[in-house]
């Protein structure tokens, strides 16, 4: 394996998981709003 | 009609079938003597009554078990490699390959011990010096070219109880047979798998060795010989036997060894191993290689274990003779500079060292600068000390990767900020001419770079000595998903890069802040 310099950045990895997070908030909850106005119709 | 057809058909198979029936007689009529040669281990061999007494009283007193106790006694010990057992009619012989503390590689040896059907024994070491061998490998055998010469022990005597030099029979000849093979097509020394064997009759003499004359020493054809070479005739010494002054008489009294041959196939240490053909496949190439280059390997006789050494670990392929090549180059280039202070010793000492250094670093070239002073060089007592030297310098740089073309040379620095799953990666670009010198570093993400980006803003270097010190300064932005929507955060970084201007490396990469 070839060398590197190791730096972990755990501010980083908190916000990336905090955007995942909200990203599949969000999908989740157009999934749901998609699906209740299809129920609607 | 159909009867009729069916008849002759019939009668062409029987015919067909006996005519085969009669190659299968032929071939039996070859083998006729019923000679049988297999190979046993030494411990199987200890399992066989008639070896075991045989050997008992061949090497009185021996603890055949203990090689120390047996070389101690007998200046020779047994051979850890398989006996063969040449069984015929009425004999069966033993053949065992026996070493010496400190033998020379020019020569080998068998003890042959010959057990008749009146279980009269008699021994012999052989001794085979040879101008050429063979390793055939694929039939473990191989083919011999040399001397044979002969040590004839006196088994019946009850005064051998010390050294067996009080034994030895201290002059003439006997005829040997030596059961060869000519299965594959050559002729060798029959080993346990060959159904093609025949015997070879040899005259071996005994062999003086404070004797300058010569006389008594057989010189023997090869293998192939087919015989001639021993043919014996009294007195003579027909065929191959030089020297002459009566040393070829045969031992007074042993008329049984006429009649009643003792049988051997030679069994040589290492043939046919790995080893042995390697060694054989180097020692042909490098006599394919100008004269000037093969008489280095003559006169430097630390160069051939060297390369064996390499040869052995890689192989014999196109990169190892390139590099064996080019080492035997440049060492040639290297030999004319030696320090005249040196003793003799010392000169070997280093040359040898600088070989070794050669061999094991193909990538490493020299020049030869005189203008360098003393006071401003680093100066190294051994080539073992300029290893190491390379070493710790290699150690810190060898994992960084770097990509090389004609005229640039780019170090590969790489950043992990998340573990394995992203980071930055920093291109240190250098030009090869002027030496090293550093022309740009550029940077770019890499991995998982959802919500974060990197904006490199400068970067400044400064040269110490030999060493490009690289600072790299950049920010990284925390996005609101990604890059272009908005940053929440910036973060500033960065990392500091020590460079080798003689040749590209990487010493050491850190970040400050």
């Amino acid at each position: 394996m070839e060398k590197q310099i190791n730096d972990f950045n755990l501010p980083l990895l908190i916000w990336q998981i905090i955007v995942v997070v909200i990203i599949v908030g969000i999908v989740l909850f157009v999934a749901k709003l998609v699906r209740k106005k299809r129920n609607n119709l | 009609m159909k009867k009729a057809i069916l008849l002759k058909i019939s009668m062409c198979f029987a015919l067909l079938t006996l005519m085969s029936c009669e190659k299968d007689a032929d071939i039996q009529l070859e083998n006729d003597q019923n000679l049988r040669v297999t190979e046993k281990s030494f411990d199987e061999l200890t399992q066989d009554l008639k070896f075991k007494s045989a050997i008992a009283k061949v090497l009185k007193k021996a603890n055949i078990n203990s090689r120390t106790a047996m070389e101690n006694q007998y200046g020779f010990s047994i051979a850890d490699l398989p006996a063969k057992v040449i069984t015929s009619e009425s004999t069966t012989s033993y053949t065992l390959l026996i070493e010496r503390d400190n033998q020379s590689e020019s020569y080998f040896e068998n003890l042959v011990i010959k057990v008749n059907s009146q279980n009269s024994i008699s021994a012999s070491i052989l001794k085979y010096t040879p101008t050429k061998i063979t390793a055939y490998p694929q039939h473990n055998s191989f083919t011999f070219e040399g001397t044979r010469s002969l040590t004839s022990i006196e088994v019946n005597s009850h005064s051998f109880e010390s050294k067996p030099e009080n034994n030895y029979v201290t002059q003439g000849c006997l005829e040997i047979t030596t059961i060869m093979c000519n299965w594959g097509g050559t002729e060798h020394p029959a080993g346990h798998n060959c159904t093609q064997t025949y015997p070879v009759t040899m005259s071996f003499c005994w062999d003086d060795p404070e004797s300058d004359s010569g006389g008594g020493d057989y010189s023997g054809g090869d293998t192939s010989g087919n015989g001639s070479g021993g043919d014996y005739s009294g007195g003579g010494g027909a065929g191959d036997t030089s020297g002459g002054n009566g040393t070829n008489d045969p031992i007074e009294g042993d008329t049984s060894e006429i009649n009643d041959p003792m049988m051997t196939s030679p069994i040589s240490p290492n043939l046919g191993s790995p080893q042995a053909i390697l060694t054989s496949q180097t020692n042909a190439y490098i006599n394919t290689l100008p004269n000037n280059l093969t008489s280095l390997v003559q006169v430097n006789n630390f160069i051939f274990p060297a390369i064996l050494n390499l040869v052995t670990q890689d192989g014999l392929n196109t990169q190892t003779k390139e590099i064996i090549r080019n080492a035997l180059l440049k060492f040639k280039k290297l030999e004319q500079f030696q320090s005249s202070t040196m003793t003799t010793d010392e000169l070997i000492k280093f040359k040898k060292s600088i070989f070794q250094f050669l061999i094991s670093h193909p990538d490493y070239d020299f020049e030869i600068d005189n203008s360098l002073t003393a006071q401003n060089s680093l100066n190294l007592d051994s080539m073992n000390e300029f290893e190491s030297f390379l070493d710790s310098c290699e150690e810190e740089s060898t994992n960084f990767e770097y990509i090389q073309n004609q005229s640039q040379k780019t170090a590969k620095v790489k950043l992990a900020m998340v573990g394995p799953l992203g980071g930055i990666n920093f291109n240190i670009i250098q030009n090869i001419s002027p030496s090293y010198s550093v022309e740009n570093v550029t940077s770019t993400c890499y991995g998982f770079t959802l919500a974060f980006s990197w904006a490199q803003t400068g970067f400044d270097k400064a040269i110490v000595n030999n060493n490009a010190i690289i600072n790299v300064y950049g920010d990284i932005n925390y996005n609101v998903f990604m890059e272009g929507l908005g940053t929440v955060w910036t973060q500033p970084k960065q990392i500091r890069v020590k460079t080798n201007t003689t040749n590209g490396q990487i010493i050491s990469a850190t970040t400050i802040k």
